[in-house]
Formats: C-alpha cells, sequence, structure tokens
C-alpha cells in the first residue's frame, strides 16, 4: 500500500486525516510541521504528501524550497491541502514543485479518500 | 455675515479670507473649468502654486483617475459631469498632484447656476488617505477572522463526517439525523467564509482577472447549466436568446460566469414559482451585455442604491424563504467593474427587475 505524509499543524485535523487513510489501507506517517515532515522525508519515501500551507516553525512553501530541489524524490506527489485559498499563495507553493490545490474546508473523510487515491493514480 | 456675502462679488478680502481658510480643499471654476479661485487647503494637497492654477484649464492641470485608479478622459471626469447634467457628483476618485504621487479623494463638484445655465462649478475635496488605509486594516482583520474561523469549522467538518459515513459505531435513525443538520449548517458556515473571503480578497485588490476572448453566449449557457437545478425546483423557466453569430469579448471565463450564476440565483430566489427568466446575451455598438430578467418581486427605486452594498438584504414578500449572505451582488458588480464594465438595474416593484452587464470593447 502507498506511503502518505500528512504534514498539518491542527491536531484535530491531523487525526482525523490519519484516521480515514489508516482505514483505507494507507501507512501513514504525521507530521505537525515543516521541520517534522522534512526529517520524516529524510528517513522514508513517501508516494503522496498532503501538505498545509500555514504551519509554524517551517511552513508550506519553505517545505517545498527545500524537499524539492532534493532529487532522490521524483516521484512524490504534493498536494496542497489548505484554507488558505489566497491567489498568490497559491501560485508560489504550485511554483515551488506543488501537484495540485485543494481547498480542505471542502473536503470530507468521503472527498479526502477519493483525492488520495486519484491523486496517486495520475 | 451678511454684508461679507454681499460684498464677495467684489472679492473682498474678507470673502477671500473666507474661502482660503476653509479645511477642504475647494477650487471655483468658470463654465470653461477655468480655475477662478483655489484655496489653501487644495494647494495644500495638490502641491501646485495658486498661481499655476488659477486662470488656467482644470483638467489640462490636475489629471483625475477614478477610485480604482483608472483615469478619467476629459469628459468623463466629475468635473465634465456637473457641467453636462447639471446635478451635484460627490465620488471616491485619485488626484495625481504636481509630483506625480497620487492622493485618494472624497470629493463633490457643484454646478453654480444663474436659472438653468451653469455659470461654473465649486469642487470641495478632502485627503481620503486615512480612511482607505482603516478600511485597509478592517479588510485584513475580516480575512484573518474568517480563515481563523474556518480551521475549526472544518474539523467540525471531519469529525461529523466521520460519524455519518460509519467511522464510529452505526448510527440510530434519529442520531443520523441530527448528524445530518448539523453537517448542513456547517456547510452552510463555511460556504458563509468561503464567501466574505472571496469579498475580501477583491477589496484588498488580490483579485487579478485572467482575460481571454470569450464567446459571451457560451458563459451565459455554462451559468445556466449550473444554476438549473434551483430553477427547475421551484418549476421555473429559464429562457436563452442570443444573435446567431458570436458575442466576442475579452474577460475572465471563469469570474464572469459566477457574476452571471449570482444574478440568476438571484433571479430564481426573488421570482414565484412557474415563473420565466430570460438570459439575453448582446452586442451593441462597443459593448457586450448580459441581460438577466425576471417576472419577481421587484426592488423599490428607492432600495436600489443598497443593492450593491456589502451584506445588504432588502425586505420583500419573499425573503423569509431565502438564505443569502446579502454579498452576491456585491461581488459580481465588483468583479464586473475591474472589467471595466457595470451592472445597470431595472426594477418595478411587484412586476420584475432586470439587471443587465454591460462589458465594453475597448478593455
Amino acid at each position: 500500500m502507498a506511503d502518505i505524509l500528512i504534514v498539518e499543524d491542527e491536531k484535530v485535523l491531523n487525526e482525523a486525516y490519519e484516521l480515514v487513510l489508516k482505514r483505507e489501507g494507507y501507512n501513514v506517517v504525521a507530521a505537525f510541521n515543516g521541520e517534522e515532515a522534512l526529517a520524516a522525508t529524510a528517513k522514508k519515501e513517501f508516494d503522496l504528501i498532503l501538505l498545509d500551507l500555514r504551519m509554524p516553525k517551517m511552513d508550506g512553501v519553505e517545505f517545498l524550497k527545500k524537499f524539492r530541489p532534493q532529487k532522490n524524490h521524483p516521484d512524490t506527489k504534493v498536494i496542497i491541502f489548505s484554507n488558505y485559498d489566497d491567489e498568490k499563495e497559491v501560485q508560489e507553493a504550485i511554483k515551488n514543485g506543488a501537484n495540485r490545490y485543494i481547498l480542505k474546508a471542502w473536503s470530507s473523510p468521503k472527498e479526502l479518500t477519493k483525492l488520495v487515491r486519484d491523486s496517486l493514480e495520475d | 455675515m451678511e454684508r461679507r456675502l454681499k460684498n464677495f462679488r467684489g472679492r473682498t478680502s474678507e470673502a477671500d479670507v473666507l474661502f482660503m481658510s476653509i479645511g477642504e480643499g475647494a477650487i471655483v471654476t468658470d463654465a470653461q473649468a477655468r480655475v477662478s479661485r483655489v484655496n489653501q487647503a487644495a494647494l495644500k494637497v495638490l502641491g501646485y502654486k495658486e498661481e499655476e492654477l488659477l486662470g488656467k484649464w482644470f483638467p489640462g492641470v490636475v489629471k483625475v483617475l477614478d477610485e480604482h485608479g483608472k483615469p478619467y478622459t476629459n469628459i468623463d471626469r466629475p468635473m465634465a459631469e456637473v457641467f453636462i447634467t447639471g446635478k451635484i457628483v460627490s465620488k471616491r476618485a485619485n488626484y495625481i498632484r504636481k509630483n506625480g504621487t497620487v492622493v485618494p479623494v472624497f470629493l463633490t463638484v457643484s454646478p453654480m447656476l444663474i436659472g438653468a445655465k451653469p455659470v461654473g462649478a465649486i469642487e470641495v475635496f478632502r485627503d481620503i488617505s486615512d480612511e482607505l488605509a482603516l478600511e485597509k486594516a478592517k479588510d485584513e482583520f475580516v480575512a484573518i477572522a474568517s480563515h481563523q474561523l474556518r480551521t475549526p469549522a472544518t474539523a467540525v467538518k471531519q469529525y461529523v463526517g466521520l460519524l455519518l459515513e460509519g467511522y464510529a459505531d452505526k448510527l440510530t435513525e434519529n442520531q443520523r439525523k441530527f448528524l445530518e443538520r448539523a453537517y448542513e449548517s456547517n456547510e452552510r458556515q463555511l460556504h458563509i467564509v468561503q464567501e466574505i473571503l472571496k469579498i475580501t480578497q477583491l477589496d484588498l485588490d488580490k483579485v487579478v482577472l485572467k482575460l481571454s476572448d470569450n464567446d459571451l453566449r457560451e458563459i451565459a449557457r455554462s451559468a445556466i447549466d449550473t444554476v438549473r437545478s434551483n430553477f427547475q425546483k421551484k418549476n421555473q423557466t429559464i429562457e436563452l436568446k442570443v444573435p446567431d453569430e458570436p458575442v466576442m469579448a475579452r474577460v475572465d471565463p471563469e469570474q464572469l460566469r459566477i457574476a452571471v450564476e449570482n444574478l440568476l440565483e438571484n433571479a430564481s430566489n426573488y421570482t414565484w414559482e412557474k415563473k420565466t427568466v430570460t438570459v439575453i446575451v448582446r452586442k451593441i455598438k462597443n459593448e457586450s451585455t448580459i441581460t438577466v430578467k425576471d417576472e419577481g418581486v421587484g426592488i423599490a427605486s428607492a432600495d436600489i442604491h443598497r443593492l450593491f452594498q456589502k451584506f445588504s438584504r432588502i425586505p420583500n414578500p419573499l425573503s423569509l424563504e431565502i438564505n443569502g449572505t446579502g454579498l452576491g451582488l456585491y461581488w459580481a458588480a465588483r468583479i464586473i467593474q475591474l472589467h471595466g464594465g457595470n451592472i445597470k438595474v431595472r426594477s418595478t416593484l411587484g412586476v420584475g427587475s432586470s439587471f443587465k452587464i454591460n462589458l465594453p470593447d475597448d478593455l
């Protein structure tokens, strides 16, 4: 089964996503900011990263700036999963190597599993 | 005082002192828009010396931009409007100072009439930089507060969703019913937050149009498809009237479609069951138009100016049945304004309304 990294500083959301994706059978690792996410990607190759944008210590875009230039994760897909849909912020994330952007406020557990399944198949 | 005013025509020093001392900028012109008087406050805001303005053709010296920074032509600037219509004009605008910097102002231009004949105009204005800064701070506050609200509301959606999707135990019929209501209310809450954020992004000038050449007939069709189910629920008919040839305009297709959808949703909401809403797409001279015409409750003429204000909900016989944030029309009007166009409203109480989007060709 695919390996998924959840990067989300809001504990209740992080736990909900973990619950949903584990139930689907994925191997899930949880990180609560960009720094923890970088540390996790140093240890393991992920198929998919669900990445929040605004987080303490290291935000989503900063994470991408450090993560994408490392050429050893060419197949990892990054979905920005944020509640900030400011045009400039989204563009900045896409420019730095995010594959797509989803507003997390619109995603119920069912929609989240569909999003993850579709993204892994792309 | 009476004696002093009697001396006005004689330009006594007292009258001059009075005029020069007014705390707001004041400029008087003759009927040809040549400056005959200008006070200290005006000179200070505009950065000119008195002799640089006196006797000069005002539009020739001081350039003015509209509220959103778009240059006025000499024909449509506020002072010209006053000479043409003979009416008082009050609006926000931007003046270009002598040193080239821009100053936002609120101005009121009044015609000076002898009988019905304009013999000149007087313009009073004040620098509104501080007010705009305050508005910006308020918009930023609303944006931050809305984002803050969105996170816990998103968590509610997740956890109610987990219950409804069977991640915990099996639900009784009542548990399901109550949770579904909670879920729907949460969706509404998230929707309202989304609407407010869309508005603040517009107000903070964060929306950049993605312009391309589009056939407005297609945009109208696509908007109709999106809202069709609303109309079906009320057994209403949508009629589309378009010319045979394409109506091309340079627009942001996504944003324009949403603006048309907003007009259509309003048309449906404020129209009784089984009535018809008509969408008309036309090309007239240098303008493309999309009109949404309903057979609804109509709007009293005294209320029309409130339509495009933020959060305005106008009382009507159907209003109890309608959920709305009062932001849809404000958003639509601002988006069309960004395109260089406008929305014109005609309405008769009890008969119906028509909202016409005008998009000029020269974008």
